[in-house]
């Protein structure tokens, strides 16, 4: 069930156009409101005590895409730069999906530097066993189904 | 803490933690007998494979000492893994003429109730529920964990039983972690096994530095040192007054006498703190720390390096 | 020394599967597939793995009991750090919860704590923790004499023979560690990270504290420091492994090399016949840091691998598939038998 196979699984090469071409901005506010609707509520009010006023990178390495958002009112809420965010992530979208799915072990994929974190380690630490704590049956089967049915276009 | 004058306190020699040629061990103790240490804590405590030395010599070596006046304590070794390391606990603790320092929980369970123990530092008293277990079972000392702060071993002391004695490791590089597996012999693509003994090349340790070069720490066989130097020369009036009455001085190969010289004088109040770190300076092998007495990082030097001019 | 004490009867015993949680989900899917025990720690200092965002409160911590219980499972809670006056109420109190709330064993390593624990809750099981660093029967039996402990867990430097000799000498049940992140150093012996942080295992309930690490981008590759002192450089082919001083590439004498341990990761599958043969009585899995997905692996593979064990010792064969998951999840990439074998020493 280990999705932190050998071979990185990236974008196929017409998402990947595409995908390069979309506007930044909207994408981290569909990002941040997608958040708001699957995460914040699940997360403890001292986390985001934690979290607040700091901005996090997701950036999509195949997509070319990084998404921006910080924590203001316990909510998540999209920026359009940060020069300096508290984090950064890179992986490529399936990576992603496979951790959002629990398809992928995190301390895996950054053994094997498929997933690079940049910045504040606690935070990190933090953000990561929070969302270990999680659980949200019903978005990762989604996830899991659509992993399954674009899996053989990713490679 | 008030910082009262550093008083009574009495002077240890900790037990030699490096393998030295035997004449070398022999020549050391014999020059040890007259510096002014009034305790001297003899044995192997770090390499059962080391055997420069048997008991029989230790035991010989401590006759001498206690003709000289000295108080001698057998320290038994800080890892047991074998039935032979058992073999051996057993024999120390049982010597018959010295007091006894335990190291593991095993010897411990020999020397309880058989008389006054020194509860060693690798005991992990880190509480007065454990130290007063361990005087109920005979220790009439203890010397703290290295990583103990000031303020932690004055709150021990002060919720402990009435009467043990407090030792602190007051000098010497820290021996930080022990293993299974012999890191000297590692460096020379050696087993433990196969040591061929090469530790008796290191007096003082082999020094292991970062690779912006930093010294850091020091392999010692099984066990792992700092590569500074700890001393709290500098705190001897802080000591007296967190409870402490014995202060644990490290062999190292050079200049011994005179760091147990400079600390005397330190602890009679002779020698003010900066004097007597400035003096220390010269003697020691690296650089001195003090983080751990702070409660800081003990790699830390907060009041151990000598005053600027 | 020790009269030996007799093994118990000839009927080989099943080992029991000690698997780590960190969050209640790792807990029910360790429960899930198969773990008998389920060990964990409160969201504080009083255990080895105090993390921020990891283990239980009471409320997790009750409904994780139930979980388990309902299924069949046991709970350990490891209060397995040294408190010290200041904080030794807190310690108190995290027994008194734990017995309060029906833990099944409390885990410890404080001589001091076990002794309040056995005083003040004569029905709470007791187990040592392996910061206990009891390396031999006899230090096991002091434990078991004073405290009445019904199971210790040892340190992670015995050859198999040791370990052997050391379980046919004492009453008390034996769990040793199967797979994960592997210990150089004795457990309960080793303030390397309080040398360069300030905090260790012993006093805060962990090595290499994150706030005290960095990851920093360097032309010379990516470099992992902890409390300023640099542990290690990797270049673009290098796999980073956790930044603890016992991983770490350093010089000596000119030479950069890992002088404790590569990044490697312990798994002893391929001893599990002889290990039960021996009377081990509990296999523990260590990574109470680690996600759910890595519990729900190593919870399968070793369950599978234990019944195949206990069903017919003589045939047990270790299979690909198991080594390739475990390989999966593994830091370094790399297994070793560690102390277990001799020659690693």
């Amino acid at each position: 069930m280990n999705a932190a196979a050998t071979t990185v699984r990236r974008l196929p090469a017409p998402v990947r156009a595409v995908a390069r071409r979309l506007p930044r901005f909207p994408a981290s506010i569909a990002f941040a409101t997608g958040l708001n609707l699957t995460l914040r509520r699940k997360f403890p009010a001292e986390v985001l005590d934690r979290l607040e006023g700091h901005t996090f990178a997701i950036v999509v390495e195949d997509a070319g895409v990084e998404l921006l958002f910080r924590v203001r009112g316990h909510r998540f809420v999209p920026v359009a730069t940060a020069a300096e965010p508290v984090l950064r992530f890179r992986a490529v979208a399936w990576d992603y999906a496979a951790l959002a799915a629990r398809e992928a072990d995190p301390d895996t994929l950054f053994f094997n530097r498929r997933l690079l974190v940049e910045g504040d380690t606690e935070i990190a630490l933090l953000v990561k066993n929070t969302l270990d704590t999680i659980d949200i049956p019903r978005t990762r089967g989604l996830l899991k189904r659509a992993m399954r049915a674009v899996g053989p276009a990713a490679r | 803490m008030n910082a009262t004058r550093p008083g009574t306190m009495k002077l240890a020699l900790g037990p030699l933690l490096y393998y030295w040629p035997r004449e070398t061990v022999l020549a050391f103790y014999r020059d040890c007998a007259r510096w002014p240490v009034d305790t001297v804590y003899l044995g192997e405590t770090v390499c059962s494979r080391r055997r420069e030395l048997k008991l029989a010599d230790w035991i010989a070596i401590g006759e001498d000492l206690a003709r000289a006046g000295k108080e001698v304590v057998l320290s038994t070794s800080e890892l047991i893994e074998s039935d032979a390391d058992l073999r051996t606990m057993h024999s120390v603790a049982g010597n018959g003429a010295f007091r006894v320092e335990a190291n593991d929980m095993a010897a411990v369970r020999a020397l309880a109730g058989k008389g006054p123990f020194v509860a060693g530092p690798f005991l992990n008293v880190y509480n007065a529920g454990t130290l007063a277990l361990l005087a109920e079972l005979g220790a009439a000392r203890w010397v703290a964990p290295v990583e103990l702060s000031r303020d932690g071993i004055a709150a021990v002391v002060a919720d402990g039983p009435p009467g043990i004695e407090t030792e602190v490791f007051a000098y010497g590089r820290l021996p930080l972690a022990v293993s299974a597996r012999c890191f000297t012999a590692r460096y020379n693509n050696l087993t433990k096994d196969h040591c061929e003994f090469r530790c008796i090349e290191h007096p003082d340790g082999l020094a292991l530095d970062t690779q912006d070069d930093q010294h850091f720490l020091v392999l010692n066989g099984v066990q792992t040192q700092s590569a500074s130097v700890h001393s709290l020369v500098a705190e001897l009036g802080e000591a007296r007054a967190a409870g402490t009455d014995l202060l644990r001085l490290s062999p190292q190969s050079q200049h011994t006498g005179e760091v147990v010289a400079v600390f005397r004088e330190a602890a009679s109040g002779a020698l003010a703190p900066h004097e007597a770190a400035a003096r220390l300076a010269p003697l020691m092998p690296a650089a001195a720390c003090d983080g751990y007495w702070h409660g800081k990082p003990g790699i830390v030097s907060v009041g151990a390096s000598p005053a600027p001019k | 020394m020790d009269q030996a004490v007799a093994p118990p009867a000839q009927a080989v015993r099943r080992m029991k599967l000690v698997c780590p949680a960190g969050t209640p989900p790792a807990l029910r899917i360790a429960v899930d597939n198969g773990a008998d025990d389920v060990y964990l720690g409160f969201k504080d200092e009083t255990n080895a793995r105090n993390f921020a965002g990891l283990n239980f409160d009471d409320k997790s911590l009750r409904e994780g009991i139930d979980y388990a219980h309902r299924h069949g499972s046991q709970v350990l809670v490891a209060l397995n750090t040294y408190p010290q006056p200041s904080t030794w109420r807190k310690w108190q109190a995290a027994v008194d919860r734990a017995a309060d709330l029906g833990v099944d064993a409390i885990i410890v390593a404080d001589a001091g704590l076990l002794a309040y624990a056995a005083r003040t809750h004569p029905g709470l099981r007791l187990h040592l923790s392996v910061q206990g660093s009891a390396t031999s029967h006899e230090a096991i039996n002091f434990y078991h004499e004073r405290f009445g402990i019904k199971r210790a867990v040892l340190p992670r430097v015995l050859s198999v023979e040791q370990a052997e000799k050391a379980i046919s000498r004492t009453p008390v049940e034996i769990e040793v560690f199967g797979f994960g992140s592997l210990s150089i150093m004795v457990e309960g012996r080793c303030a390397l990270s309080s040398y360069a942080t300030g905090e260790s295992p012993n006093t805060h309930g962990g090595c290499s504290p994150a706030k005290a690490i960095r990851w920093q981008q360097s032309p010379r590759g990516l470099e992992s420091r902890l409390g300023g002192v640099l542990i290690d450089r990797f270049g673009e082919q290098d796999h980073p492994g956790y930044p603890t001083l016992c991983r770490g590439r350093f010089v000596v004498n000119g030479d950069t090399y890992y002088p404790f341990e590569e990044p490697t990761s312990l798994n002893t599958l391929e001893l599990l016949p002889r290990l039960q043969a021996m009377g081990v009585a509990a296999i523990k899995i260590e990574g109470r840091q680690r996600s759910p997905v890595y519990v729900e692996t190593v919870t399968r593979v070793w369950r599978e691998a234990l019944d195949d064990c206990a069903r017919e010792p003589q045939r047990f064969r270790v299979k690909p598939a198991w080594q390739e998951a475990l390989a999966g999840i593994s830091e370094g990439h790399q297994c070793t038998l560690g102390a277990y074998h001799r020659p690693w020493k």
